[in-house]
């Protein structure tokens, strides 16, 4: 539902999040264990993109594995182009969110939505998304695992990854 | 702070080159704000003034960033920020964030290139104070449109104007312009073909006629083959210009768009009404030679009806009737009111029966009320037209039901019994479905034009009653039985003697448009409705025993009630006033 503006010469594109809570893994102690991990994507442009292990990656919204989303939240509306998207997207994938960039506690999927979402719209994903790898190392536990956790890799699979379309500038 | 002003205004001269730099007052009403762009994945921090113009800022990040001024995107908020607003009016105060997103040279090479086909000369901002802001000139397109878009609009750009010079051109040129590669990629683009084509004047004015042409442009496929024709093009314009060189149709070929309407798979109604308006202007343009014609008039009456619910205007049927020749239906019609015989006939029958097609044109111009046109039998445009009557009757057999339609066409009653008893041969060949070689049948065929006729009648005599004979079409499927309730009130038109079957007011585009229930069984031929006398003989037959002695009312009961024989024994009783 684009809403355009042709008096003003504007269009705008709405966007959304999808918000995935899945249970951490089990093995993990259980004042750890009852924390929900919360995975995030960006909805735009009718294509859900996030980042995972193997970059950003995109699929038709609620098109990975885990299904379709616990929540979908409207995050506002953006002027961005699909095509301006686009660089964007590819410009992220070179510098901070190449695929060997990530971390499951400083640069994940979460860190990526916010960031995508402030660029769209000015807007920032609620910080009980963001602040999740803070409250896993806050507890004893989180501190303990952590070198055992930082090797986490989280891809969620059916997506096809976002490269540059235009070859190189 | 006084120090960072001046360095900046100092820049900003610098920058923007203006003569005098900034008045005293204006140094001291502007604020400088420190914002933070950030771009792929780092940000920097810019002190800058406040009015200062979007094209200023991107002028100055150009330099810090090296790249071209082009290349360069701001997005505060989700918003893109044009070049002649300035930072304040967009809300930008201090600290806060704008995104930067760098486009790759390519992209904004292709944006600036069609940025300035489609936009007037862009003035140069530095001059424009902020103040005077919303003056300035515009450039909204510069940023908005998508590059994709606006490569779109300047390749299209090629093909009209080709097209333009072809309406005066020769269909050679056609061809050559088809060979051109560039032109052949934009072609195989089935999203710009379909801009192209729905674009086009005449084209929009055939859409606002039949709305479902609008979905043949979805349909690829059916771009794909209108092309194929396309390229037949020269050939087709060949024979045109052989078979009528005294009817003087100056106007030039149609646009491919029109062919492709024939090459479509004849289950779409749009095709049906083209066909109908076809034979419409045909008929109409030879009316006034053969005015007293019978076989023309009968023609026309039956052709006009179906045209009702869309007259034609004048320009489509213009162009259709470029493509006239290449209809079979309208080259039967065409043939038996002119007597022409060589090319329209061997479109009729098939290719391999070759010794039909003089003994067909002979026996329909004996036929024909009308006189002094010769019948031609030229070699040449016989040979030319078998390419295109293979394509056409691959067309027929491909889609029997297409064939169908032509059939009864051509069966009418006035045409000999030679070429109809040549027809169920030519079917059973073609293996139809038996129902299309019982079409075939004289009496079957007769029996529905007379369907058609008596359809015709009751809604110019007496059309507050078809709706009450509604049902009867409802059993045929012709009809989406509404869920309103006409059983109460039906039984009494059954009583009428001469029941022609039912029309609804709804669906007044339906009546008497057996083509068009063939069409739609085209569409799905799972729909193949036995005659109701054959479905329900088994109804009839204990209906009978039970002493019910209308055949014929027992008939409509049964499709009222689609073959429940009890629910039809209630109908009869209540209509029979027992």
């Amino acid at each position: 539902p684009c809403k355009s503006y042709p008096w003003a010469e504007i269009t705008l594109f709405p966007v959304w999040y999808l918000l995935f809570l899945r249970p951490v893994l089990s093995f993990l102690a259980y004042p750890v264990s009852s924390l929900r991990c919360r995975h995030t994507s960006i909805v735009v442009h009718k294509d859900e993109f996030y980042f995972g292990s193997s970059g950003i990656s995109s699929c038709p919204p609620g098109g990975t594995l885990l299904g379709p989303p616990d929540s979908v939240v409207d995050v506002g509306s953006t002027e961005v182009t699909e095509e301006l998207f686009q660089e964007y997207l590819s410009s992220l994938g070179e510098s901070l969110f190449r695929r060997e960039a990530y971390d499951v506690f400083e640069n994940n999927c979460n860190t990526f939505t916010n960031e995508v979402a402030q660029f769209l719209t000015g807007r920032k994903i609620p910080s009980y998304i963001t602040d999740l790898p803070s409250e896993i190392l806050s507890t004893p536990f989180g501190q303990a695992l952590r070198p055992f956790l930082v090797s986490i890799q989280i891809q969620p699979p059916g997506g096809s990854p976002v490269g540059r379309p235009n070859g190189q500038s | 702070m006084a120090e960072h002003e001046e360095g900046l205004t100092g820049t900003e001269m610098a920058q923007s080159g203006r003569p005098s730099g900034l008045p005293a007052d204006k140094k001291i009403s502007s604020s400088v704000t420190r914002v933070i762009v950030k771009t792929a994945g780092k940000q920097e921090d810019f002190m800058i003034a406040d009015d200062t113009s979007v094209r200023q800022f991107k002028e100055k990040l150009s330099t810090h960033f090296k790249c071209q001024v082009d290349q360069l995107v701001l997005v505060f908020m989700g918003r893109l920020l044009k070049d002649h607003d300035t930072l304040s009016q967009r809300g930008i105060l201090d600290g806060h964030t704008i995104h930067l997103v760098i486009k790759s040279k390519r992209s904004s090479r292709s944006l600036a290139h069609s940025s300035r086909k489609l936009l007037t000369e862009e003035p140069c901002h530095r001059d424009r104070n902020t103040e005077g802001n919303s003056n300035g000139v515009y450039q909204p397109a510069g940023v908005s449109h998508t590059p994709v878009e606006s490569a779109l609009l300047v390749e299209s750009d090629a093909p009209k104007t080709h097209t333009q010079d072809l309406e005066v051109g020769s269909p050679e040129y056609i061809a050559q312009m088809l060979q051109n590669p560039s032109i052949q990629q934009l072609l195989s683009d089935t999203d710009l073909m379909r801009q192209f084509i729905s674009e086009h004047p005449d084209m929009q004015q055939l859409m606002q006629q039949n709305p479902e042409v609008s979905h043949i442009l979805d349909n690829s496929e059916i771009l794909w083959q209108t092309l194929e024709l396309a390229r037949n093009l020269a050939v087709i314009q060949e024979i045109m210009q052989i078979q009528q060189p005294e009817q003087n149709l100056e106007h030039p070929l149609s646009p491919q768009a029109h062919l492709g309407l024939e090459t479509m798979p004849g289950g779409d109604n749009a095709l049906g009404q083209s066909y109908v308006d076809c034979n419409d202007q045909m008929l109409n343009s030879s009316q006034d030679p053969f005015g007293g014609n019978p076989f023309t008039a009968l023609l026309e009456g039956q052709v006009l009806e179906q045209v009702q619910s869309s007259p034609p205007s004048p320009t489509p049927p213009q162009e259709r009737r470029d493509q006239l020749p290449q209809l079979p239906t309208t080259r039967v019609i065409y043939t038996s009111s002119r007597g022409l015989s060589s090319i329209t006939s061997a479109n009729v029958t098939p290719n391999r029966v070759n010794h039909t097609p003089s003994a067909y044109a002979t026996t329909i111009s004996a036929t024909c009320q009308s006189h002094t046109c010769p019948v031609q039998q030229p070699a040449g445009p016989q040979q030319i037209s078998s390419q295109i009557t293979g394509n056409m009757m691959q067309l027929l057999l491909n889609n029997p039901y297409l064939a169908a339609q032509v059939m009864l066409f051509i069966s009418m009653p006035q045409l000999s019994e030679q070429c109809r008893q040549q027809l169920p041969a030519f079917l059973q060949q073609t293996q139809l479905p038996d129902m299309l070689i019982a079409l075939a049948n004289p009496k079957a065929s007769q029996a529905i034009l007379q369907i058609e006729q008596g359809l015709q009648l009751l809604a110019t005599e007496a059309p507050v009653v078809l709706p009450w004979v509604a049902p009867y079409l409802w059993g045929l499927g012709w009809l989406p039985a509404p869920s309103c309730s006409y059983p109460d009130t039906v039984p009494w038109a059954w009583d009428v003697p001469d029941i022609a079957e039912p029309k609804d007011p709804e669906c007044c585009h339906k009546s008497g448009t057996v083509l068009q229930k063939l069409q739609s069984l085209a569409e799905d031929p799972s729909q193949l409705p036995q005659a109701p006398e054959i479905r329900f003989s088994q109804q009839m037959e204990s209906l009978q025993a039970m002493g019910f002695g209308n055949h014929h009312a027992n008939l409509q009961a049964l499709i009222a009630t689609e073959g429940d024989t009890s629910a039809a024994i209630r109908k009869l009783r209540r209509s029979q006033g027992f």
